[in-house]
Order: C-alpha cells, then structure tokens, then sequence
C-alpha cells in the first residue's frame, strides 16, 4: 500500500508540472493545482483542445495510451483520476 | 477611409509611442547578432512580450501572435465600434513559420503519430487573428492573406472594399512577420551581409470618418510632402523603387533601418507617415513637414502600389 | 446590371475527377471515389484519404492542382486568351502551399545547419496567387487567402469585393491544396480523423477524411462578361462571413458566427432564405461540425432544408474546399440536380435534418455554400442561375 500510495504521490506531481508546462497554465503554480479539483470546470478551466493534448502528455511521459475519448473524459477528470489511470496502465 | 487608432511591436519595442521615440531621435537601432547564423538582425525584445495583461488570457498565444495581438490591441482600443461590423484583416509574407518548424520538430522527434494538437492549432494562419477577434470580441468577417510581394498594400485594398460597400463600420487592419533561425539562415545565404532581417507586427484602426484619411492607388505624386520607399524589403530592387519614386521636389526617405528588413515594410512606413503628418516632422532630418499628402510606394515587378495619407 | 457578377467559367480536380465532367459523373452516380491510405504520413491506422490520381507531380503540387483548375476555368471563361487590356485578378486560398512546411528540408537544416535551398528557393519564387498570376500573365490584384478551411469560400468573398470595387473585370477565385504530412500528423493529433470512410451527418460519423485537389471559378463583371457576348448563366449573388470569437480549434457551440454569416449571405444576395433551393454544407463529418452546421442551418432554413455534404466524394480539401464546394454548387444549378451525400445511413438526433440521399432536380433559383473554419471564421457563398424556376 505504502509504495503505491508513493508512486502515485510521483505521478501527480510530475502530471502537475507536465499540465503547467504543456498547456501554458501562465501564473499557476503546482501548489494551486488540488488532486481532485475538476480540471474541466471552472476552476483549471481546461478545454477541448487541452483534452486531446493531456493525450499526448500521457503517450509521451507515461508510455499510455488512450485510444478513444470517451474514455478519455472519464479519465481526464481529475489528477487523482488521471494519476490511478496511468497507475492501472503501467502495472497491468 | 480614415486610421483612428495604431498600434506596433517592434524591435525597439511594444507600442506608438516606443516608434514615436525612436524615428524622433533619429538614430536607427542597434543590431543584435543572433548566435545560430551569426548574422545581425532586429528582434522584438524578450521583455516587449512578457508580462503584458493583454496577452494573460491567451495563453497559447505563440510569438507570432503575442506581437500580432498586442499590436492589434492597441490599435483597437477605445472603440466603441459594432463588434458584428468590425471585420479584422492580417497580411504577413511568412506567417507563424516558426510553429510549423515547431511542430515538424515534433513529427521528427516523436512520429507522425505522436504530436501535439496545440503546436499544430497555432501551426495554422489563422490563429492569431482568431485570437484577436476572441480577445477584442469582434464578429465580423476575419481575412488572413499571405504573399510575398505587396501584401500589407493589397490588405489595404480590401479594407477599403469592405468599408466602402458598407460591410464592415470598422477594420481592424494589421501586418505581421516573426524572423526564425531558419529564416535567418536562409536570408543569409541567399543575400548575404546585404539585409538586417527584422521583424515585428503593425495594425491600424480603420474607418470612414475621423483621423487621417488614407487611400491606395498606383499613381505617385509630384504634390506630395514626401515619398516614402521601403529599400531593405527582402530580396527587394532598391534601383527600381527610386526610379519610381523620384519626381523632382519630393523628399524621399526610407526609415527600414528602424525595423529592419522585412516584406511588410509599407505598414511600418505608414505608422512612420501617420506620425509624421501628426506631429507635421519629417522625421530624421528635424525639418518640418511641407503640406501634402505622404505617399508610401511599393513595387514589386510590374505591380505598384501607392498608399497616400492625408491631413 | 454593371454591379451584378456573373460566374463565367469553372475548374475543378480532386479525387472525384480530374475536371468538371469527370467530377459531374461520380457526382451524379453518387459512386464513392476509392480511398487511398494516407499516402504522406506515418500514422498507425491506416488513414483513408481522398488522392487525386492521375500524372500531377509530387513535388509543388499544390501550385499544379491549382494550375489544372485555373486552366479549365479559363478555357471554359472563354479568356484563353484574354482581351487585350483585360484585367484579371487572382484570389486562391490554401493551407499547405504558404508554409515552408517540406519536412525534408527541415530535418536537414536540424542535422547539417546547412539544408539544400531547392525548397526555399521554390517557396522564394512566390505565394500560390503570385505564381498563378504571372503563370497566366494577369495584371489585376492579387491575394492568397490563409483562413485555414474556410479559404476558398473566403475568396470568393474577396474577388467579390474587387469586382464590385472596379478593380479588375475577373478573378480566379477559388482555392487549391495537397495532401501533406503536416495536416495529416496534426488533424490526427487532434482526434478528428476518420479511420473509415467519411459520414457527413451520419449518426455513426467518426470525423473526417483530408482530400486533395483545386477549385477554381472565373468571377466576372456581368457588363464584361456581356461586352466579350458570354451568356450570364450563373451569378455569385452573395457572399458573408463572421467569427465565433470563442476557440483556436472548436467551433462556437451554439453556432453564433456561422449564423451570422449564412444572415449576412443571404442579406448580400438581396434574397430571403426561403429562396435557397439547397445547401452545400461543409459537413466535414466531424462530431463537432455536423451537429453544429445542421441546428444552424435548420435554424435559419428550417428542419425541411435540403442540404449535401459534398465531402464524401472530395474529403476535406482544406484550402481547396470552398473553391471546390462552390464549383459544385454552381454545377448543380447549371445542370439542375443535386448529387445525394454520400456516406449517410442513420440520422443522428441531435441534427434536426437528413442530408439528400438521391439525385434531387433544383427547383429555386439560389443555392448557398458554406464553410466553417478553424480558428472560428465562417463563410457563406451564395449562387444564382437567374430565370431559374421551372
């Protein structure tokens, strides 16, 4: 449980800087960022075109991928909801 | 149609009044030497497009479009113009080229499969005007046009189509080009130690009444106060343009050095006319103005074009 | 009658023909042109995408499919050659031929820091317009549209303006583009694409398909069209465009610009919109789009509008596809028939119409293209064929 709990704790933090860096969130800091905020809300305020990207950043960092985007949308709720995806993804 | 509002980002900066300054003192700016090709060019500064409010919102904003909107918002602002009747035209000779290299960097690093959505969406021309118009909130019709030869003279021409025939109350009218190592490079080889590459985005506020009245043509002037003649366009014929632009009396400047070589050098000149008429200076002489219009003259083979601006 | 403008002449290849006639037989016999898959990128699935066959080079083939059209319009225009003095302007639109987007030549600048200039040298020669221009000696204005998908529409709008100004006494106007690795790469990117054949309004659709080709009319002052003792046959009757002013890639959710557009179309054409006998859609099949495009133009048109998209014969030809579409549409009122949309099945809910699925005669005198574009712009394109009602 321990060493889950940890990697999981790693993957959000570097999912966080990852969404700063790639999708130009300007004056948000990693800090501001909660686990599970929606960040389709009004809050991080995402958008569709952010969606297809956090696709991307998922290939490209974490070796996952998603093939459909209604799968997506369920995923791409939260980092909370999008750290346990790459978790599942990576430990199959 | 009349200019009623401007705006620029250049090498000497952000805004009208940075220009203002830097055609009154007289002294063209100092080339910096870009590393990579070890060429002398006239970049906007770093800090000219940080930490602007203007472009917070638009945060996917790349280079080519933080010039291009904070031009465009400076020209636009105050308006209290119909934003379904305001149209917003951008000509440009090389568009958002540095993205698409941007973005074939991802194809080469990743796989054509593997890319970003984002550097593609800003990749395409159409982008910073789409973020004007989301910025400024404007509804009318949006033209993006890109060619090498006369395009701020041709955009010109449109918006004075489109608020002639009662299309649009208002035109948002800009030119803007970004230099690249890749184009610098480019530039270098095929015409070197001949141009400073320059880069930068000029708008203009256009409507049918107020301000200084500006029109296009292709007839130059023996009246007019001053012939203005952009000699360092890219791959430009300086002989050519003089011959043109050479009636007896007319004084005939050309002010490239401000901003360095690029295709868009007639909208530079015609923020360079518009100061002129306003504070009634021929700038870098310290002389005054004599009455008449400015004319600003392009030739590009057989096709000529002469905006005039008017008191 | 001097400010009427008259449609003299028509270009088109894609993959639905290499010219009007051939294009007027798949169009008729609503027969799917074959598929290719994508022949200029690396994608995992097998794209399908819409290639024009035939002897057109690879290289600078932009500039070649546009050349096709322009050449068949002018031929068809009656202006080859042209009168002496006659003013002809050039107004294309495109997405690939303004960009020094040749992978090749940026990966060696990336390796060597100094590339093989043959690219940039071509790029250096001139935008699409400027080529075109000088390639059939023209002495009018001259102007390429970049306004993503939504370029050949646009420049019938601009040509339009010109002639309406007194500018020249025609134009080409239309638009032309290839298929190319960068807007294959990108529209994949962005989970558009269609792994299958294009549905345009379907219930099933899955996104689009990139086409090739060119789309080319002659514009012309009626009173010049006239003067040369051509028949005014079909007339640009209006043109309008707007912008959502909402996103860089999705279009606005209610369809606000769009509207606006298609409003200020029929404005500009003097007409109501119960005179639009049909619609030629963009319908690019996207989820998006369909849904979008069709509540707008139930909205304006009413649920009974008949529309076609006519992208399941061409795919999205980006650049290409307004010229393309307009063409298209001025055919269907020349020969009075509409071709069925192809690639529809099922209807989908949530648009309030089907397109038309079988050969269907015009029965008013104006039809209207439409074109949404990334980045927001909208434009709409209205066509005549006076004395049309039968």
């Amino acid at each position: 449980m321990d060493n889950r709990e940890n990697e999981l704790s790693e993957i959000r933090q570097k999912l966080k800087v990852l969404l700063i860096d790639n999708l130009n969130l300007q004056d948000v800091t990693v800090e501001q960022i909660q686990d599970d905020a929606p960040l389709f809300g009004s809050n991080i305020g995402l958008d569709s075109l952010d969606a297809v990207e956090i696709v991307v950043i998922l290939q490209r960092h974490f070796g996952v991928e998603i093939k459909d985007m209604d799968v997506g949308r369920r995923v791409f709720q939260s980092v909370n909801s999008l750290a346990e995806y790459i978790y599942e993804k990576t430990h199959a | 149609m009349n200019i009623t509002g401007m705006g620029i980002v250049f090498a000497g900066g952000t805004g009208v009044s940075a220009l203002r300054e830097a055609l009154l003192a007289g002294k063209s700016l100092e080339a910096k030497t870009l590393e990579k090709e070890g060429v002398p060019v006239l970049v906007v500064p770093p800090a000219a497009l940080a930490g602007n409010p203007v472009l917070a919102p638009a945060r996917r904003a790349d280079r080519f479009c933080k010039m291009t909107l904070l031009a465009a918002m400076e020209a636009w602002q105050g308006c209290g113009a119909d934003p379904q009747r305001a149209g917003i035209i951008l000509a440009t000779a090389f568009g958002p080229h540095a993205t698409v290299f941007r973005f074939v960097n991802e194809m080469l690093d990743f796989g054509d499969a593997k890319t970003s959505p984002t550097v593609f969406s800003q990749s395409v021309h159409a982008a910073a005007a789409s973020m004007i118009a989301t910025a400024a909130g404007l509804h009318g019709p949006t033209l993006n046009l890109a060619d090498l030869a006369l395009p701020f003279e041709e955009a010109l021409t449109l918006a004075e189509c489109w608020l002639e025939s009662g299309r649009c109350d208002s035109v948002l009218l800009g030119a803007a080009d970004e230099l690249s190592d890749v184009l610098a490079h480019v530039v270098r080889r095929k015409w070197p130690k001949k141009f400073v590459p320059g880069e930068g985005a000029v708008f203009f506020r256009l409507e049918r009444e107020g301000g200084l009245r500006v029109s296009v043509g292709t007839e130059v002037s023996v009246d007019a106060a001053c012939h203005l003649v952009d000699t360092e366009a890219l791959g430009g014929d300086e002989a050519a343009l003089r011959e043109r632009a050479e009636p007896a009396g007319a004084a005939l400047r050309s002010y490239s050095p401000f901003w360095g070589s690029t295709r868009i050098g007639a909208a530079f000149h015609l923020a360079a006319a518009v100061l002129m008429r306003r504070e009634g200076v021929l700038f870098a002489e310290a002389a005054p103005l004599a009455q008449g219009g400015i004319q600003i003259v392009s030739v590009c083979g057989t096709r000529r074009r002469v905006i005039t601006v008017q008191a | 009658m001097s400010d009427l403008v008259a449609i003299t002449g028509l270009g088109v290849i894609s993959a639905a023909g290499a010219d009007v006639a051939l294009s007027l037989r798949t169009l008729q016999t609503a027969a799917r042109p074959a598929l290719v898959p994508c022949p200029v990128a690396d994608l995992p699935v097998p794209l399908p995408m819409f290639a024009v066959t035939g002897a057109l080079p690879s290289v600078d083939r932009t500039f070649h499919l546009a050349m096709t059209a322009v050449r068949q319009a002018l031929d068809d225009a009656g202006l080859n050659p042209m009168p002496p003095g006659f003013r002809l302007g050039v107004c294309l639109g495109t997405t690939v031929a303004c960009q020094l987007n040749d992978v090749a030549f940026y990966a060696d600048y990336r390796k060597t820091g100094n590339p093989a200039l043959g690219t940039a040298e071509r790029f250096a020669w001139g935008s699409l317009s400027e080529r075109v221009s000088r390639a059939v000696r023209a002495d009018g204005p001259v102007m390429t549209v970049v306004n993503a998908c939504s370029s050949g529409t646009d420049a019938m709008g601009v040509a339009m303006s010109w002639l309406r100004a007194g500018l020249c006494d025609a134009v080409l106007a239309g638009g032309a583009d290839e298929l190319s690795a960068i807007p294959a790469s990108g529209f994949f990117a962005l989970s558009v694409t269609s792994p299958e054949p294009c549905r345009p309004f379907d219930r099933e659709r899955q996104g689009l398909n990139l086409g090739e080709g060119a789309g080319v009319a002659v514009l012309e002052r009626a009173s010049s069209a006239v003067g040369r003792v051509r028949a005014v046959s079909l007339i640009a009757a209006g043109f309008g465009a707007a912008s959502d002013g909402y996103h860089l890639t999705a279009p606005h959710p209610e369809g606000f610009g769009l509207e606006l557009a298609v409003r200020a179309a029929l404005k500009d054409a003097g007409i109501e919109a119960e005179a639009i006998d049909f619609v030629n859609a963009h319908g690019t099949a996207t989820k998006e789009n369909d849904r979008i495009e069709g509540s707008v133009l139930s909205r304006v048109f009413g649920p009974g509008v008949r529309a076609v998209s006519t992208k399941g014969y061409t795919g999205h030809t980006l650049g290409a596809a307004g010229g393309i579409e307009a063409v298209f549409t001025a055919l269907a009122l020349r020969e009075g028939w509409i071709s069925p949309s192809i690639g529809f099945a099922t209807r989908d809910e949530a648009i309030p119409f089907a397109p038309l699925t079988e050969v269907t005669p015009v029965v008013r005198s104006h039809a209207i293209s439409t074109s949404l574009a990334f980045g927001g712009n909208n434009a709409a394109f209205v066509i005549a064929r006076p004395g049309g009602r039968r």
